[in-house]
């Protein structure tokens, strides 16, 4: 059976609607071709994200007319839409909110939950999905058991979808209980957006122990801003109070595949090749031959990490 | 809240250092591998611990899983909480995320609770499924990938960092809260608590003690194989001095991979 309706949940953010979202449309495009698509707002800024979703190529954007202040209650919102628009997938992309959102959403609806998809395919009647386990030491192949289903998708595993279009939107009448709204957000601390999230980063420069201080982070940086590429770590360098948990990737931090991923002093534990070694081309600097991140880099050099990378900055700002 | 009835949900996994084989039948090979408490649940145990100690109260774990379990419930246990719920059937075995849902909120129907804490994922599946699920089956609050946590009166305070950035969230109790990495700093058992924890309660339910039965449990989502992942060739190593090294790596970036 053919899917004919796909839903993509929109989030915005400083800079419009975020590129995970283009890429869920991508993948609602493999998953369910031909499909309408339908963009669907849940947030609590519900106008100006409807009006930033009418700018994507879909056939309307559908806004819950209703505040949405937890992940629960864009659940609730969006169960309600699909119910009132006609069952089909619905795709997230697989961001702090699209994942606490998308297994809630399928709970509501009765609906399974392919999670952190790198790939989708459509076999015969069904689709086929690849998603990371075990931090993508394995990859599992499957398979949605009923006609529709939600789906998160993994950032960068689909290209964006950069088409624009003046999508007209529509207001639908959502019931929220007190009982959907029971979180509630006292504060924020907006995150400083001029820096790159890691699982959206085209390239990352990473830095572990090697770098030896806090301070060696400042080389890491230099030359991510020339690369401009985010700021990745190791657990020990998180541990070392260094950089910040969110910074960490690895098997317990994030896993990200950028196109270029660069490892500074890290010596590529299981853990840490865990969440970086599908990256597309990996540069390693280490001063041990024998480190194992040089068994999954594509390049290395063996030096003291302060002899190269300050040139390697430099170097690096005259072909960018 | 005095005397706070907290609940974890743990999962036994694969040590993260496991390398991951698959058999001629596609199957993961699990010799000599050695399990532990999924990361995140640990810092849940912990965290849950913590409070107990601090304010009164009693800590439970909750697992779905064979008898192989049995060893990390204990490390739950010597690590300082009271008594640990089991829930085992065979046909568990294959359980997708939905399905373990289904048994735990079952299960949660035998075992008081204020308080239910999680890992925001366990590191096999990492489906970041199970707690959001079971919140929905039960009709509680949820918030994920905490970092701080503390509970005045029925109250939970708890702080987490988005995308957005970083949220202070009020919720009121019974809630499903999940773990981030800092939310504890897991303690290593001594060796006192490991023997009494060989004397904690373990109570195992079957799905009939719990009011399921194998065929209400219908699969959401079928595995239809695993693979690995290509092993990478290995780098290539530039030579010469830091000069000439670093000239040589932009060129190749450049020209032979293209991604500059
Ligand atoms: C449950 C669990 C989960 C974990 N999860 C993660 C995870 O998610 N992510 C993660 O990264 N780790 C994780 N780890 C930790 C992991 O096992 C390693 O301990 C960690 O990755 C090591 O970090 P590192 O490479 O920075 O440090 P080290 O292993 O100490 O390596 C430092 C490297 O720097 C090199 N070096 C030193 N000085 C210089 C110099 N001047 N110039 C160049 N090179 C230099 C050394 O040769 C060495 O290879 C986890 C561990 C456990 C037990
Ligand atoms: N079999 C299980 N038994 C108990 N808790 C589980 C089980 N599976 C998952 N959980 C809980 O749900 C969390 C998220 O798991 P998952 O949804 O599989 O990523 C885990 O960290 C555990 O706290």
């Amino acid at each position: 059976m053919a899917i004919n309706r796909a839903y993509v949940y929109i989030e915005v953010d400083a800079k419009g609607v975020r590129r995970t979202v283009r890429q869920a449309l991508t993948a609602a495009a493999v998953i369910a071709p031909g499909a309408e698509i339908i963009a669907v707002v849940a947030s609590a800024k519900g106008d100006a994200d409807a009006a930033a979703a009418s700018m994507l190529k879909v056939a309307k954007v559908v806004q819950a007319d209703a505040a949405v202040a937890s992940s629960q209650a864009a659940a609730k919102a969006i169960a309600q839409i699909v119910k009132a628009q006609g069952p089909g997938v619905v795709v997230f992309g697989n961001t702090s909110l699209g994942r606490e959102v998308a297994p809630c959403l399928a709970q509501e609806l009765g609906l399974p939950l392919v999670p952190d998809v790198t790939s989708a395919q459509v076999v015969g009647d069904h689709v086929e999905f690849v998603r990371p386990i075990y931090a993508g030491k394995a990859m599992a192949k499957v398979k949605p058991l009923a006609e529709t289903f939600v789906v998160t998708t993994r950032a960068n595993a689909f290209l964006d979808n950069n088409e624009s279009g003046a999508a007209p939107v529509e207001k639908a009448t959502v019931a929220l209980t007190a009982d959907d709204q029971k979180a509630k957000v006292v504060s924020l601390v907006q995150r400083d957006t001029t820096k790159i999230e890691l699982t959206e980063a085209d390239a990352i420069v990473s830095g572990g122990m090697g770098l030896g201080k806090a301070e060696g982070f400042k080389q890491v940086e230099a030359l991510a801003d020339a690369l401009r590429a985010a700021v990745g770590a190791s657990r020990a360098a998180v541990n070392a109070g260094w950089v910040d948990h969110t910074q960490q990737v690895g098997q317990t931090g994030k896993t990200v595949s950028p196109t270029l991923y660069v490892a500074l002093g890290i010596s590529g534990a299981i853990q840490h090749q865990a969440g970086m070694s599908s990256s597309k081309c990996i540069v390693a600097v280490n001063k041990d031959p024998e480190a194992p991140i040089f068994q999954v880099a594509d390049y290395g050099i063996v030096a003291d990490l302060y002899s190269v990378v300050p040139l390697l900055t430099e170097e690096i700002k005259k072909v960018k | 809240m005095a005397d706070l009835k907290i609940l974890v949900l743990v999962k036994q996994t694969f040590t993260t250092e496991a390398r991951i084989q698959l058999d001629a039948q596609g199957k993961i090979v699990d010799k000599g591998i050695k399990y532990v408490i999924s990361p995140y649940d640990e810092y849940a145990v912990e965290k849950a611990i913590q409070m107990q100690e601090a304010g009164g109260g009693i800590v439970r774990i909750l697992t779905v899983g064979s008898d192989k379990t049995l060893e990390t419930m204990r490390i739950a246990l010597a690590m300082g909480a009271a008594e640990a719920v089991r829930v085992w059937d065979p046909c568990l075995e294959t359980a997708d995320s939905q399905i373990t849902a289904q048994v735990i909120a079952a299960a949660m129907k035998k075992v008081p609770f204020d308080l239910v804490l999680a890992g925001k994922a366990a590191v096999d599946d990492q489906s970041y499924e199970v707690p959001a699920r079971v919140a929905g089956l039960l009709g509680l609050p949820l918030v994920n990938a905490i970092t701080s946590l503390s509970v005045s009166g029925t109250t939970a305070k708890v702080e987490r960092e988005t995308d957005a950035g970083k949220e202070t969230i009020e919720v009121p109790l019974p809630a499903v809260l999940t773990a981030e990495k800092g939310l504890a700093e897991p303690r290593y058992p001594t060796l006192p608590n490991i023997m009494k924890a060989k004397k904690k309660p373990v109570q195992v339910y079957g799905l009939g003690d719990i009011g399921l039965s194998a065929a209400a449990l219908k699969p959401a989502v079928q595995v239809l194989g695993l693979s690995t992942p290509a092993p990478r060739k290995g780098a290539a190593i530039i030579g010469g001095s830091p000069q000439e090294a670093v000239k040589e790596l932009v060129r190749r970036l450049k020209e032979e991979a293209k991604v500059l």
